[in-house]
């Protein structure tokens, strides 16, 4: 038996260990010290946590997200309630949107749209066969105002040289996304971490943080998906670099 | 909140829904203008399955959880990386707690019944992450086995000799502070990671909760040593 087992074991709940609602009674009550609660250190620990998450006390620097997180539930209210019907709406707009399935929803609609494309082919080869004369070379193309291309997602940052790592990746709302898939890079493009968020911002997850170190280029980039799962679009890669800071433990190399 | 309901029922909290309802539905002598301010948590419960006007019924439920939000938030930021996860796994909370109001029975207050909930979703989400499986399997190998002090009995390998959990727990109780109680509970029994437990109880310290199963191992260790000479 490991010692992970035998600590496990010794911390396991036992018949005697007291419900959440004792645990409340223990709590409320002026004399908290109950005969069980004293001798056993998961009933301890489970009494210390019912109490944290009973206390209004935010940690430092935990209010503001508390107050984001208060807000966002409320908006998210009607989705709470009706988890199922958010789904299905969501399952009804992408079908509607996909008119290609609707056109071709028919077998007999599906042979006429093949036969015509087919027709197509053949006009558009026996045309092309029979011109001799060289494509116009468009000297518009030069003209980047007239080049159409797709949109671009707008990065915030972090994005050149930064002095403190950085904790959120920030980017513009592209119109129509429904989320962001975002990837931090090494500098081979070797991805480091994903995640998809429907948010314009996005907190580094701790191990990703851990691998920005002092000196070393990372790239990132966002890529905005639409309703059905559809790429609207990418940002351009961008590159940052966490250089020494005085002051900051931050900058000091991993061990 | 202020929302004023134009309702006025007796109101209580009983072992069943039907009880709630029935409760719930005697008219009371005031008749007029009800602030949702005046509701406990358990009144509002009794309300909502004591109203027929869904209209009505659904400003108990909003009333109930925006008075939650910031309690069932704070505990699910303590659980994550950041505000968008935790308000997620908030969300997905509320919608558990909405799901299964009716067998809220009035046995303890609501906040202790959102405990549970809200405890146990968090704990499920943290095991279920793998990297977090991983990061786990880190923690015992660095943390737990290599810092045993040269020459010490471990507590534990005692513990196994007389294969007794009571005994470990007897020792866990002695020798640890309340603090380091819930981080070996937390990382032992429930599987959550150093770095969860760190962010989870707000350890400012360097090394956070690391460096309380290593003091913990220590105050371990001696205590076994000082039973081991008495001859227990």
């Amino acid at each position: 038996m490991s010692d992970r087992e035998i600590i496990k074991s010794a911390l396991a709940s036992t018949p005697d260990c007291l419900s959440p609602e004792q645990l409340e009674a223990v709590a409320s009550s002026e004399n908290k010290d109950h005969p069980h609660v004293r001798q056993c250190p998961r009933c301890q620990a489970e009494l210390s946590l019912l109490q944290s998450f009973e206390s209004s006390e935010a940690l430092p620097g935990e209010g503001a997200a508390v107050a984001w997180i208060t807000s966002d539930l409320d908006r998210r209210l009607d989705q709470i309630k009706n988890p199922s019907r958010s789904i299905e709406v969501r399952a009804r707009s992408a079908a509607a949107s996909s008119w290609f399935a609707r056109l071709f929803g028919t077998e007999r609609m599906g042979f006429a749209v093949v036969g015509a494309a087919c027709a197509v082919i053949v006009v558009a080869g026996i045309v092309i066969l029979r011109s001799s004369k060289e494509p116009d070379l468009r000297a518009s193309l030069g003209n980047q105002s007239e080049v159409y291309r797709s949109g671009t997602v707008q990065v915030i940052g972090p994005v050149g040289d930064v002095q403190e790592k950085p904790k959120t990746l920030d980017w513009q709302p592209f119109p129509g996304a429904q989320s962001y898939k975002v990837e931090v890079m090494e500098v081979d493009q070797s991805v480091l971490w994903s995640t998809e968020t429907k948010y314009t911002t996005v907190t580094i997850e701790n191990g990703a943080r851990a691998s920005i170190v002092l000196n070393k280029p990372i790239l990132w980039r966002v890529t905005a998906i639409g309703p059905t799962g559809k790429i609207l679009a990418v940002s351009s890669t961008q590159r940052f670099l966490f250089r020494e800071h005085a002051g900051s433990n931050d900058a000091l190399p991993p061990q | 909140m202020s929302h004023v309901v134009s309702v006025g029922y007796q109101v209580g909290i009983g072992r069943s829904q039907d009880h709630a309802r029935q409760m719930a539905q005697k008219p009371i002598a005031i008749i007029g203008c009800v602030s949702l301010d005046q509701f406990s948590d358990e009144e509002l419960i009794a309300q909502y399955f004591g109203t027929e006007n869904a209209a009505t019924r659904d400003q108990y439920v909003n009333e109930l959880f925006r008075r939650n939000y910031a309690k069932v938030g704070r505990w699910c930021l303590r659980f994550t990386e950041s505000r968008e996860t935790a308000a997620d796994l908030a969300q997905e909370i509320f919608t558990k707690v909405y799901q299964n109001l009716s067998s809220f029975q009035g046995q303890s207050k609501f906040s202790t019944w959102l405990f549970t909930i809200a405890r146990n979703h968090c704990l499920n989400n943290v095991r279920s992450n793998a990297r977090n499986a991983a990061e786990l399997k880190g923690d015992v190998e660095e943390d737990f086995l290599d810092t045993v002090p040269d020459g010490a009995l471990s507590p534990y390998a005692m513990a196994e000799k007389e294969s007794t959990a009571r005994m470990v727990r007897e020792l866990l109780n002695e020798a640890l502070d309340p603090t380091e109680k819930t981080v070996f509970t937390l990382h032992y029994a429930e599987d959550v990671s150093l770095a969860t437990i760190t962010h989870m109880l707000g350890l400012d310290n360097q090394s956070g909760a690391k460096a309380y199963i290593v003091s913990a191992k220590r105050k371990l260790a001696r205590l076994a040593q000082q039973r081991k000479a008495r001859g227990r």
